[in-house]
């Protein structure tokens, strides 16, 4: 039967440079053209980047070798400084509104100056807002020139009726985008934490008034739900390597693990915590004391779900390059999607969404928007290479 | 062209322009063109500006101004026009890069 | 050791096992194919180019393959794979040579932002670079193949690279492309240049390449002071008209023209000012090959 994929130099070469970035010092240049290869499908090569940075390793990197790892880290620069424009104009954009603004994820690690904000590309931002303020929002946004995305009524209704977010908005100028929710896990999901004790407890931005981003408690948990939540495991190492930082950063203050765990209690959520704990723990070497480990077990769920969550996700999260996988992976990735939507939508509206948006939503996007398609024609690319945004 | 149908804008209070703060802008220009580029490093953003444009910027990055004083500055380069026509080609022009992002205004 | 030195065999049976790794100005290219035009393609296209023995390790890992299934079956198709990974849908069969080119084109552009990469083709005489920006149908593939016929060094026929520590053309010569009536024009114009297989009802039509001459491929390592920047336009019969152009538009149109101008920031806005601070700018309009080879010919040499 399935068992768990036996740890081999080759396979989790990126992974143990990662935990230990030391080991940098003892790679071979054929060593170095796979941990660049996992790295890349990993979405993480300017992460090792900068963590080599800081430890002062970035000599070991061989000469051929660094022109990969400088490129990448200069995509994310960008990305930060992109965020950061992006967020003074959101802020510029709802100051008449007069509601408190939550940063969350990639936009909440970039204006707080939290580590997992380096090394990273962020492609949406997303912000919380009270639901009663949503019309407002919406409105001053579309005022301030960001447009609705998702014309399709069934789309549409997916989002604001099911899940806890509008509909994309899409800048019209800056064709970036910005997703606006009013709680962090669908209203139809079986979990409900209370958005309301979240944005109680946030924290304030300095320098923009009414901005605020989770407690450190709160943030984990969010980064943790969304990862054992999400179906899209391709940036599972990635997510999985934030909620590291993040855990890493925030447990240098004192009673931080103790407020954690309570928290997670509160909010019910201790079972998305006892997954973050033990996999990044397990796969990461996360410094989680023990005695948390244990208390975070009375989150675990049955014997025969912890197992197989095991085998699913300890595939699931490594990175999606070749070397990683063995034949089980493709199916742990399938069966975690399908988990996702599960937790996400309560079965008898999950088969409908998904039967539509495999057969019915293609046909009628492909009528709208014959371009853009999920993969990009070559010939187009090469012949209208006037790049995505003349900037 | 005239002022027939156009407003032009009484400044009371003034309106005092800079460039957008936390930002620099670079500017780069070659002798004798007509038009410049101004790279703003916030943004990303990069436009193709006109000689005004270049000129009010230039002053602008030095310090604050209203259409008044960027008038006494350079208005005389504009030949034989009338001093309110000027100035409120200034302002309208300042609106432009004000739309695109590249200044911001307070009153005084 | 050179592509050249290998039997066609050998290249074969390293397509399909390991791979071949090609080395390409400043990048190794490890290519996998089954595919036995993949193999022709390279035999002939890449027989001067070096080869890296013990490949350590690769720039891009890239693959040309069939895909199978019953999809494969009815209709022949090929695969560019990027390290395992397919951006792109899937091309005619017959197309699997001028895939492995322009899949090589999108690792290029899409990765090496430790230069300013620009949609133009690049050739070299005494040292300077003229570079030829890429809008469609303004002929540069077939002028940069005229040229580099007469003399004219190939840095390279689609994308420009100019590095921002000494500011000059990364020389990463590659087959040129040429496209429905060019490839007559310049079978005909140059008949000892070596045009790999006619490749028809592509998205750009009718397509072929030609292969770098050997000098280029020889002198790949040696970079380039960019001196003009020619924007030309064919026109069937005109007489060759070179006239200034603003540099204030140059620089926008090679902003446009460039892959990652803005990935790049500020680093990107002044290495691009730099170039322009230093290149003549010129519209080009040109009706016969040779009257536009005497006028790249005659470009006047800055001063340095």
């Amino acid at each position: 039967m399935l068992a768990k994929p036996p740890h081999s130099l080759t396979v989790d070469l990126f992974l143990t440079l990662l935990q230990n970035p030391d080991n940098a010092r003892t790679l071979d240049l054929q060593q170095w053209d796979l941990v660049v290869r996992q790295a890349r499908r990993a979405q993480l090569l300017a992460r090792l980047y900068y963590s080599l940075e800081r430890d002062d390793l970035l000599s070991s990197i061989p000469e051929q070798a660094k022109w990969h790892f400088e490129a990448a880290a200069k995509v994310t620069k960008r990305h930060v400084d992109s965020v950061q424009w992006e967020v003074k104009q959101i802020y510029r954009a709802l100051f008449s509104v007069g509601v408190p603004i939550v940063l969350l994820k990639g936009a909440a690690y970039v204006m707080a100056g939290l580590p997992p904000a380096t090394g990273r590309v962020f492609v949406d931002v997303d912000i919380m807002v009270p639901k009663g303020a949503l019309n407002d929002v919406e409105r001053a946004l579309k005022r301030r020139g960001w447009m609705a995305t998702h014309h399709d009524e069934y789309d549409q209704r997916y989002y604001r009726q099911w899940m806890h977010e509008l509909p994309p908005l899409k800048h019209a100028r800056r064709q970036t985008v910005l997703d606006v929710h009013h709680t962090i896990l669908p209203e139809t999901a079986r979990l409900h934490p209370d958005p309301h004790k979240l944005m109680m407890d946030a924290v304030p931005l300095d320098g923009m008034e009414d901005v605020y981003v989770f407690a450190p408690e709160d943030m984990v948990l969010h980064s943790a739900t969304h990862l054992f939540h999400d179906g899209e495991l391709e940036h599972g190492l990635r997510d999985l390597v934030d909620l590291d930082s993040l855990l890493r950063h925030f447990s240098q203050a004192d009673g931080f693990w103790e407020r954690l765990l309570d928290r997670a209690v509160e909010m019910e959520l201790a079972r998305p915590l006892y997954y973050a704990l033990r996999y990044t723990s397990n796969i990461l070497g996360t410094p989680v004391p023990d005695g948390i480990l244990s208390k975070s077990r009375q989150g675990k769920p049955s014997m025969m779900v912890a197992w197989l969550m095991d085998q699913l996700f300890y595939r699931a999260l490594k990175p999606d390059h070749a070397s990683c996988r063995d034949s089980f992976t493709g199916l742990a990735r399938w069966v975690l999607y399908i988990r996702a939507h599960y937790l996400r939508m309560p079965l008898h509206l999950l088969i409908p969404h998904l039967f539509y948006k495999s057969f019915i939503t293609p046909y009628k996007e492909r009528q709208r928007e014959k371009l853009a398609e999920n993969q990009p024609n070559l010939a187009d690319f090469l012949k209208d290479v006037a790049p995505e945004n003349r900037k | 062209m005239g002022l027939e149908g156009r407003e032009i804008e009484q400044p009371s209070p003034q309106r005092y322009w800079q460039i957008s703060p936390d930002t620099e802008l670079f500017l780069a220009h070659w002798d004798n063109e007509e038009e410049a580029v101004v790279y703003q490093p916030g943004s990303g953003d990069t436009y193709l500006i006109n000689d005004i444009a270049r000129r009010v910027i230039i002053i602008l990055q030095e310090s604050s101004a209203s259409a008044v004083d960027i008038y006494d500055r350079i208005g005389a380069s504009f030949g034989a026009l009338p001093r309110q026509e000027i100035i409120a080609q200034l302002e309208n022009l300042l609106s432009g890069l004000l739309k695109v992002g590249l200044v911001r205004f307070h009153y005084r | 050791m050179k592509v050249s030195e290998l039997s066609q065999d050998e290249i074969r049976s390293r397509l399909q096992s390991n791979g071949i790794s090609l080395v390409i100005g400043p990048y190794t290219l490890c290519v996998q194919s089954k595919l036995n035009d993949v193999a022709e393609g390279i035999s002939l296209l890449y027989a001067d180019y070096p080869l890296q023995e013990a490949a350590l390790f690769a720039d891009f890992h890239i693959s040309i393959e069939s895909p199978t299934g019953l999809r494969g079956f009815l209709k022949p198709q090929v695969n560019f794979a990027f390290d395992g990974h397919v951006p792109f849908k899937p091309l005619p069969r017959e197309q699997a040579v001028p895939l492995l080119e322009w899949g090589t084109n999108w690792c290029i552009g899409n990765y090496s932002h430790q230069f300013i990469i620009i949609h133009a083709a690049v050739i070299e005489k005494n040292g300077f670079a003229a570079l030829l920006p890429g809008q469609p149908g303004a002929g540069k593939s077939t002028l940069c193949a005229g040229l580099v016929s007469r003399g004219w060094r190939l840095l390279s026929d689609e994308l420009t690279l100019i590095s921002p520590y000494d500011k000059c053309v990364v020389p990463v010569p590659r087959p040129v492309s040429l496209k429905n009536e060019s490839i007559d024009v310049i079978q005909e114009f140059a008949p000892d240049a070596l045009i790999g297989p006619v490749v028809r009802d592509t998205n750009k039509g009718t397509v072929a390449h030609m292969k770098s001459p050997a000098e280029s491929v020889k002198q790949a390592n040696i970079p380039a002071i960019p001196a003009w920047i020619v924007f030309p336009r064919y026109k069937s019969n005109a007489p060759v008209t070179l006239m200034q152009r603003a540099k204030g538009r140059s620089f926008m149109e090679l902003a446009e023209q460039s892959f990652n101008y803005n990935i790049l920031g500020a680093d990107g806005f002044k290495l691009l000012k730099h170039t322009i601070d230093n290149c003549s700018c010129y519209n080009f309009t040109y009706g016969h090959l040779n009257e536009a080879i005497d006028a790249f010919d005659s470009l006047p040499i800055p001063k340095c």
